[in-house]
This record gives structure tokens, C-alpha cells and sequence, in this order.
């Protein structure tokens, strides 16, 4: 499993470049005009998204079938990219964290660094699972349907679910503005935002079954 | 002769398709040809053998052993597909990095020889390097892990003849010792008259016969006659036939026999070429 794992990250070694470069620009942008707290979301989830990437050198190459020679089982085959996609958010959180920090010096927001910092690792956790359950999502989709088709099953996958999370959050709020919920969340987001992960680690750990599940079935 | 591969009975549906009871053994120290026309279920037969296609009947055996009862047999097996499947940045020192990740009987110093051999820079990127090139660092990493028992599927198709005869030497040099064996997919039919000590014919996922070369060569043979000389011909006799713009070929299975019988035909040698177009392209006698 370790060769399928250096495998990916030679094969992403050739686009640390435009990613890094993708994150210099968010962050020139983002910095001067906010409180550079969401680094880590933006970047977690960027750099999840260059996890299921991979697919597509897998799938131009014909890899997977070639794998599948070597001796490595299929569950270690869908093992691997999980690993590989806990890895990109973690990397992305950290360098999201850095990012902040960065930001908050150069801004000289020092009055409010200690609380923004504060707030940027619990983030960060946030981050962590959302990316975590971003990934996850989409990785059994690209195995039963290919790169290609996932790109644009990819909307349908996160987007149309994310778009319902988050009306639904904005509606809660517009019925109970100024009440009870907003309270709630303020009193308990720590508590909220570690069982945003477990949940995450929960549900990668389903999506890894139905993808060995998928990849069981696959032939190549 | 101990087999190193066993295939019984292999049988696969898809649409269509039907991959019908393939079966054929390789012995140790040989190098069995696969051939057949494109489509005829070579590529199939091979994936079935590595299971990366799930076969609806039949048994497949390495060393005794179905290949999903062990980690170790795929040690054993080199495998090399019509085109490289490593990815098109990667460059043949990483290439080599992933495989010695992946396999235990790694040996990174015959991995360097071999790219030394061939000629193939460390660090250049696959997507620079010509086809052959490229095969030749599949074959390189498919050798570098001290396999028994190397699987092609097409690996010499579209190189020039030069690079053919390296990668052919290869092989030869690989089955010197007597415990390794190498099955080769072909429809490149002269490669295998240089090579192979065994032919399994694949017609209409069908085997139409798995014979020594020897046997093929020196046994079959193709009467040119016309007309009226095939009508009295035992069609027992027959092969398959077929008929051209002035004359009859007819492919039997002993050529002294029918020199014998038929003192006024003309009986020539037939190639593998030929007999795989008498069988593909000809009828077959009931």
C-alpha cells in the first residue's frame, strides 16, 4: 500500500505548484479585506478536491487495473486514497492555520490576535471534517462512475447537499433570530465542532466501505 | 512437464461475447504464444487469469495455487500491458521508487541494470520517452521483481522490428532458467515463430487448438489445388479451408500424410500466419 500511496503524491507533485499558487492568490485576496479566520476550510477543501484528482492520472494511465497485478488487495486499493485524501486536509488545515497567523501579523491585528487565533484552530477542526466528508463523498462516486463522469456527478454529490444544509441553516436562523439556537450554538461549539468530526470520521469510514464494496464488483 | 499456469475450463459472458471454455496449461521454463484475430478474446483470457475480470466458470491456477489465496503469487508475476500504466510525469526513477514500495522481492540494483540496458534516462518523464521506450521500462519493471512467470498482452505491438527482436531476446534470456515461464499475447504471429515454444489459437473466444510450435511447424501443412481435386479430398482430413481467386488453401494437420495421399498436390509448409488466417478468415470443416 505505501507504492500506491507515493504513487499519488508523485503523481501531485507536478500541481503543488498551481495549487500553491491558487492558495497565494486566495490569501492576497482574502487577508486585507476580512479577518482571515476561514483559511483552513477553503484550503482543506481545496486541497481534498486535488485528492480525487488523482483519479483522473489513475484513469488516463489505466492504473487501476495494473495495481491489481501487484500485491495489493482492493480494499488496500480504496485504503490508500483514503489516506491519501486525510492527508491533503490535514496539510490543508495546517497550511490554512500558518495562513492566518501570516495574515493576522502582516494585518498587525493584534488586538483581537488572541481570540482570532482561538477561533482559526477550532475552525480548523471544522475544517478537518468537513473537508474529510467533502472527500469521502466524492471518493465511492469516482470509483463506480470514473474521473470524468464524477466531475459532474460532483454537483450533485456536494453541491446540491451543501446548498440544503445551508438553507436550512439560514431559514433556522431567520425563525429563531436573536433566540435560543444561535444561543446554543455559541455556548456548545466546541462540543458541535468535535462532533462535526467524529461525525466526519464516522462517515469516511462508511464511505470507505461502499467504495471496497464498488471496487469489489469493478472490472478492468 | 509441471504447470506453472493452469487454466480450466475459463468461461466469461459479456453481451455478446462469450470467452467458452478456455482452457491450456503453460509448463515450467516455456514461453506460451496467445494469438488470435483482434477481438478474438486474448486480452480477456489474460484478465480473467488475473481476475480483474470476474469469470462466470472455470479455475485458474498458478503454481497449484488460485492467484487470491496469496499475496505472494502476484510476487511471482510480472505483468506488462499493451501500453505503460504509469503516469505520463513520472519519470523511470520514481517509476521504480513506486514499485520497490509495492513489492517485497523488490531488487533495485536489476532494476537500474535493466534501465541501463535499455538505454532509458532516469529522469526524464514517461510522457517524453518513445513507445518502445516505454515498454521496455514496463518489461523493466515487471523483470525487477523476480518474477516466475512474466504476463504480456500485446507488449510488442506498434514497436519497430529492431526493438521487437531486443524485447524477444529478453524473453528468451528470462525462461533460460527453468522455473520461469512467460505468456505472450500476440497477433504479431512471427514473433512467436521466434520465441514460443507453445500456441494456444483463440477464435471466437474459443481455443481452436493449444499445440507446441514444433508441432504446428512441422506437422501442419496447406494443399493448393483446385476445384475438383478439393471435392475428392477427405474432408476428415480438413482443417479449415478457404477459397481464393484461382485456387483452393486447405490446412491439414499432418503434411506427410497428405504429400503422401495426394502425390499430385502441392503441399506447402504453414506458417502460424497462415493457419491463423485459414481458421479466421476460412471455413471449417464440420
Amino acid at each position: 500500500m505505501k507504492g500506491l500511496i507515493l504513487k499519488d503524491l508523485y503523481n501531485l507533485a507536478g500541481n503543488v505548484r498551481y495549487m500553491l499558487f491558487a492558495m497565494i492568490i486566495i490569501a492576497i485576496g482574502i487577508i486585507p479585506t476580512s479577518d482571515g479566520v476561514g483559511f483552513p476550510i477553503i484550503y482543506a477543501i481545496m486541497l481534498s478536491i486535488i485528492t480525487i484528482s488523482t483519479f483522473t492520472f489513475d484513469d488516463t494511465s489505466k492504473w487501476t487495473g495494473y495495481a491489481l497485478t501487484m500485491p495489493v488487495s482492493r480494499n488496500e486499493l480504496v485504503k490508500s486514497k483514503f489516506i491519501v485524501l486525510a492527508f491533503f486536509c490535514i496539510i490543508g488545515c495546517i497550511s490554512g492555520i500558518v495562513t492566518d497567523i501570516v495574515g493576522g501579523a502582516i494585518m498587525k491585528r493584534f488586538d483581537s490576535y488572541a481570540e482570532n487565533i482561538g477561533v482559526t484552530f477550532l475552525l480548523a477542526l471544522a475544517a478537518l471534517g468537513i473537508s474529510l466528508i467533502f472527500g469521502s463523498t466524492l471518493i465511492p462516486v469516482v470509483i463506480k462512475f470514473g474521473a470524468e463522469k464524477a466531475r459532474i456527478l460532483m454537483a450533485v454529490v456536494i453541491i446540491v447537499p451543501a446548498a440544503i444544509i445551508w438553507g436550512g441553516i439560514t431559514l433556522a436562523l431567520s425563525i429563531n433570530r436573536d433566540t435560543e439556537l444561535i444561543n446554543f450554538v455559541e455556548e456548545n461549539i466546541f462540543v458541535l465542532l468535535c462532533g462535526l468530526f467524529v461525525f466526519a470520521l464516522l462517515w469516511s469510514y462508511v464511505m470507505y466501505r461502499i467504495s471496497c464494496h464498488i471496487l469489489k464488483n469493478k472490472e478492468f | 512437464m509441471e504447470a506453472l499456469l493452469q487454466v480450466d475450463n475459463l468461461t466469461k459472458q459479456y453481451g455478446n461475447f462469450k470467452l467458452d471454455h478456455v482452457s491450456f496449461t503453460i509448463p515450467k521454463g516455456t514461453i506460451m504464444g496467445l494469438v488470435g484475430e483482434n477481438g478474438a478474446g486474448k486480452s480477456t483470457t489474460i484478465k480473467a487469469i488475473l481476475e480483474l475480470i470476474h469469470k462466470d466458470e472455470g479455475t485458474v491456477t498458478f503454481w497449484g495455487q488460485q492467484l487470491s489465496s496469496s499475496k505472494q503469487l502476484y510476487e511471482n508475476i510480472g505483468v506488462v500491458f499493451d501500453e505503460i500504466n504509469f503516469y505520463q510525469t513520472l519519470t523511470p526513477l520514481r517509476v521504480g521508487k513506486i514499485a520497490g514500495a509495492s513489492y517485497r522481492q523488490w531488487n533495485d540494483k536489476i532494476y537500474k541494470e535493466y534501465l541501463k540496458r535499455f538505454n532509458l534516462p532516469i529522469n526524464k518523464k514517461i510522457k517524453e520517452l518513445s513507445r518502445g521506450m516505454k515498454m521496455k521500462l514496463s518489461i523493466a519493471v515487471a523483470l525487477s521483481h523476480n518474477p516466475k512467470l512474466l504476463i504480456l498482452d500485446e507488449a510488442t505491438s506498434g514497436l519497430d522490428p529492431v526493438m521487437r527482436d531486443d524485447i524477444l531476446d529478453i524473453f528468451l534470456d528470462f525462461v533460460e532458467d527453468e522455473n520461469h515461464s512467460v505468456l505472450l499475447s500476440s497477433h504479431i504471429t512471427t514473433d512467436l515463430e521466434k520465441v514460443a515454444d507453445y500456441i494456444t489459437f483463440i477464435h471466437h473466444g474459443k481455443v481452436a487448438f493449444s499445440k507446441t510450435k514444433d508441432e504446428l511447424r512441422y506437422n501442419y501443412g496447406i494443399i493448393r489445388c483446385g476445384t475438383d481435386f478439393f471435392n475428392k479430398l477427405d474432408k476428415k482430413e480438413i482443417l479449415a479451408y478457404r477459397k481464393e481467386a484461382y485456387q483452393w488453401d486447405v490446412l491439414v494437420a499432418d503434411k506427410d500424410k497428405a504429400r503422401r495421399k495426394y502425390k499430385n498436390a502441392v503441399v506447402d509448409n504453414a506458417t502460424i500466419d497462415d493457419i491463423l488466417v485459414l481458421y479466421v478468415k476460412g471455413e471449417q470443416a464440420k
